[in-house]
C-alpha cells in the first residue's frame, strides 16, 4: 500500500504576504521526511498544502499524479492522514471514541460500522500501547498518552501517507523520543510514507530518512541527514554557529550550539 | 449505554404521562372517562369532547414537539459554536418573529394567537436569511460560527428596535404582544399545529442528520477536514436545521426561554459527549421539560394559568445556577 505525494512550484500567499515561494518536493515512498526550519519559514503551511487544508496560490500538489485539490475530499482522506499541531478533543470523550473518528472517511450512510472497522480500531489502540486505557477519558491522560491516542486516531484512518505537524511540541525529552520511535516503528511495519515538521534538528537527524530545510519560504537543502545537517547549512538556515559531531550511539549528525 | 437507557425511557415516560394528565387540567376540569370517550365515541355537540380534541390534545402535542425542537436546536447550536452558553435565539430568529407579530397586530389588526403564527414565521424566516447572508454562509469555506453569532445578535437587536418603535406607537399592540412574548402553548388549535407540521417533518430529521455530520467537527476544523469532512457544508446544514426548528417553534408558541440553553447541560452529564446522543437526548428532555412546565403552570396557582414561557423561566433560572455551581463544565 503505497501512494505518491509531491508538489510542484508551490507558491502560497495570504494577501501580500508570501508564505511559500516556488517549492517543489517529492515524499520518498516508504520513508520518513522531516521538514525543518526557523519559525515562520513556511513549514507548517507546506504540510497544510500537502494535505489540501490550504489551497496554494500557484503550483499544485499531486497525489498519485492527480492534482489533490481536484480529487474527492473523502478519497484524499483515505490516502493521506494528518495529525494537526493543535488538537482539542471535546470534554467527556474517551480514547476509543477518538480513535473511532479515524474511520470517518471510510464510513457512509450506505457503509455502516463493521467488524473490520472494529478490528482496525482495536489494532490502532494496541499499536500505541493504550489498550488498557481505551475506555478512559482523554482528559485523564498525560500529555504523552494523549498524543498516542491521537496517533491511534490517524492510524485508524488506515492511509498509506501520514503527515504530522510538530508531534512532539508539548512533550518532555523521554516522551519526544518515545513518540518519534513509535512513528518510526509504525512506518517500518506498515511501509508508511511519513512527513513531519520538527523543531529539534538532532531528533530530525536521528529519525529522518530525508530532511528538507526551509528558510524564508524556500527549500535551501534537502537530502539524507548527513548531507543536510552540516555546519555551513545550519549556519545559513538558522544563523547559528555550531559544531556537528557524530552522535555516540548511532553516528547520526548531532549539532552542538556554540 | 446499558445504564443510560433506563434514564431515557424514564424521561420519555414522564413526558407522556404528564401529557396525558395535562388533558384533564384547565379552566374546565374534564374526567378521564370523558377524555377517553372524546376519542372512542366522539360527540360533536359535547363541549367537553370539543375542548379535548380541538384544544387540549393540540396543546399537549405542541408542547412535546415545541419543547423537543428547542432542546434539539440548542444542542446543535452549542456544538456548532463550541460555546456551552450558546442559545438558538442567538441566530436572531426570535427578534424576526417578534417584529412579524407586532406588524401583524398593529398593521393588520390580528389579535388571536392562532392568527399570529404566519406573520411570526415570515418574520423569523426574514431575520434568519439576513443572518445567514451576513454570517458568511455563502463564502467558500462556509460560515464562521463567531461571525454568525455576531450577525445574529446585530439582526436580532435591529428587529427588536423596530418592534419597540411600533409598540411605542400603539398601546393595543403592546397588550397583545406582551402576552405573546412570554411564550406558551395556550390557544394553539389543531389547524395551526397541522399547518406547521410539514416544517417539523423536514426539520427534525434534518437536525438529526446534521448531528451525525457535526460529530467529527468536535475534533477541530483541521482534524475534521483531514478526515475528509466538508466543514462548510456541515455547518450550513446545521444552521438551516436550527433556524427551521426555532423559527417554527417561535411562530407557534412565542419565544420560550431557557429550553435551548438548559437542556443540553442536563443531557451531557448523563449521555456523555457524543453529538448524536446529545441531540436525541435533548429532543426527549426538551419535550419533557416543556410539557411539565405547561402542566405545572395550570395547577400551581388555583383558578389561574401561568404561561409555559414564564414557568420555564421560573424553573430554568434556578436550575442553571445550580448546574453552574455543581458542575464546572457549565461554568466554562
Amino acid at each position: 500500500m503505497t501512494a505518491r505525494l509531491s508538489c510542484e512550484n508551490l507558491t502560497l500567499s495570504y494577501g501580500k504576504v508570501t508564505v511559500l515561494k516556488d517549492v517543489s518536493l517529492t515524499l520518498p515512498e516508504g520513508k520518513i521526511t522531516v521538514i525543518v526550519g526557523p519559525n515562520a519559514c513556511g513549514k507548517s503551511s507546506l504540510l497544510r498544502c500537502l494535505c489540501r487544508l490550504q489551497s496554494p496560490s500557484q503550483g499544485q500538489v499531486n497525489l498519485n499524479d492527480a492534482p489533490i485539490h481536484k480529487l474527492n475530499t473523502r478519497d484524499v482522506a483515505r490516502q493521506v492522514a494528518l495529525l494537526p499541531q493543535k488538537t482539542n478533543a471535546p470534554e467527556g470523550m474517551r480514547v476509543r471514541d477518538l480513535v473511532i473518528r479515524g474511520r470517518t472517511p471510510h464510513q457512509s450512510p450506505l457503509r455502516q460500522w463493521s467488524l473490520a472497522d472494529q478490528t482496525i480500531v482495536d489494532d490502532a489502540i494496541d499499536r500505541v500501547g493504550l489498550t488498557a486505557r481505551a475506555e478512559q477519558l482523554l482528559s485523564d491522560l498525560s500529555g504523552g498518552q494523549m498524543q498516542r491516542a491521537w496517533i491511534a486516531m490517524v492510524l485508524a484512518q488506515d492511509t498509506p501517507i501520514l503527515l504530522l505537524d510538530e508531534p512532539t511540541t508539548f512533550l518532555d525529552l523521554l516522551h519526544q523520543r518515545d513518540i518519534l520511535q513509535l512513528v518510526r516503528d509504525l512506518q517500518r511495519d506498515k511501509g508508511l510514507t511519513v512527513a513531519m515538521v520538527l523543531h529539534d534538528i538532532n531528533l530530525a537527524a536521528r529519525f529522518a530518512d530525508q530532511i528538507v530545510a526551509l528558510k524564508q519560504q524556500k527549500i535551501v537543502a534537502a537530502g539524507a541527514p548527513i548531507e543536510v545537517v552540516t555546519q555551513p547549512n545550519i549556519s545559513e538556515i538558522y544563523g547559528l554557529d555550531c559544531a556537528v559531531i557524530p552522535d555516540p550511539h548511532y553516528g547520526h549528525p548531532h549539532i552542538i550550539m556554540k | 449505554m446499558t445504564q443510560k437507557l433506563p434514564v431515557i425511557l424514564g424521561v420519555m415516560a414522564l413526558a407522556l404521562v404528564t401529557a396525558v394528565l395535562s388533558l384533564r387540567l384547565g379552566v374546565r376540569p374534564i374526567g378521564f372517562v370523558t377524555i377517553f370517550e372524546a376519542f372512542t365515541t366522539f360527540d360533536s355537540t359535547s363541549a367537553d369532547h370539543l375542548t379535548v380534541r380541538q384544544l387540549r390534545v393540540p396543546r399537549a402535542v405542541a408542547a412535546l414537539i415545541g419543547g423537543g425542537s428547542l432542546g434539539l436546536a440548542g444542542a446543535l447550536m452549542q456544538v456548532l459554536s463550541r460555546n456551552p452558553l450558546a442559545d438558538p435565539g442567538l441566530l436572531g430568529v426570535n427578534g424576526g418573529a417578534a417584529l412579524g407579530v407586532v406588524i401583524a397586530i398593529w398593521g393588520l389588526g390580528m389579535t388571536t394567537q392562532g392568527a399570529l403564527v404566519i406573520p411570526a414565521l415570515i418574520g423569523a424566516a426574514l431575520a434568519a436569511t439576513l443572518v445567514l447572508l451576513l454570517g458568511g454562509t455563502v463564502q467558500k469555506n462556509g460560515p464562521d460560527p463567531t461571525r454568525l453569532i455576531l450577525a445574529g445578535a446585530a439582526v436580532g437587536t435591529l428587529f427588536l428596535a423596530f418592534t419597540w418603535a411600533i409598540l411605542i406607537l400603539s398601546r393595543e399592540s403592546l397588550d397583545v404582544y406582551r402576552f405573546w412574548v412570554l411564550g406558551g402553548f395556550t390557544g394553539i388549535e389543531l389547524k395551526d399545529l397541522l399547518s406547521l407540521m410539514p416544517l417539523y417533518i423536514i426539520a427534525v430529521p434534518l437536525a438529526l442528520i446534521s448531528a451525525v455530520m457535526l460529530e467529527p467537527l468536535t475534533l477541530g476544523d483541521d482534524a475534521a477536514r483531514a478526515l475528509g469532512v466538508r466543514v462548510g457544508l456541515t455547518r450550513v446544514v446545521a444552521i438551516i436545521a436550527i433556524v427551521l426548528l426555532c423559527g417554527t417553534t417561535v411562530s407557534m408558541a412565542g419565544p420560550i426561554a431557557f429550553i435551548g440553553l438548559l437542556v443540553p447541560h442536563l443531557v451531557r452529564p448523563i449521555l456523555g459527549a457524543g453529538v448524536k446522543q446529545l441531540a436525541i437526548g435533548s429532543l426527549i428532555f426538551g419535550a419533557m421539560l416543556a410539557v411539565v412546565a405547561d402542566t405545572l403552570g395550570r395547577v400551581i396557582l388555583p383558578g389561574q394559568e401561568i404561561e409555559a414561557g414564564a414557568m420555564m423561566a421560573l424553573i430554568g433560572g434556578p436550575t442553571l445556577v445550580l448546574l453552574a455551581r455543581k458542575r464546572r463544565e457549565v461554568a466554562l
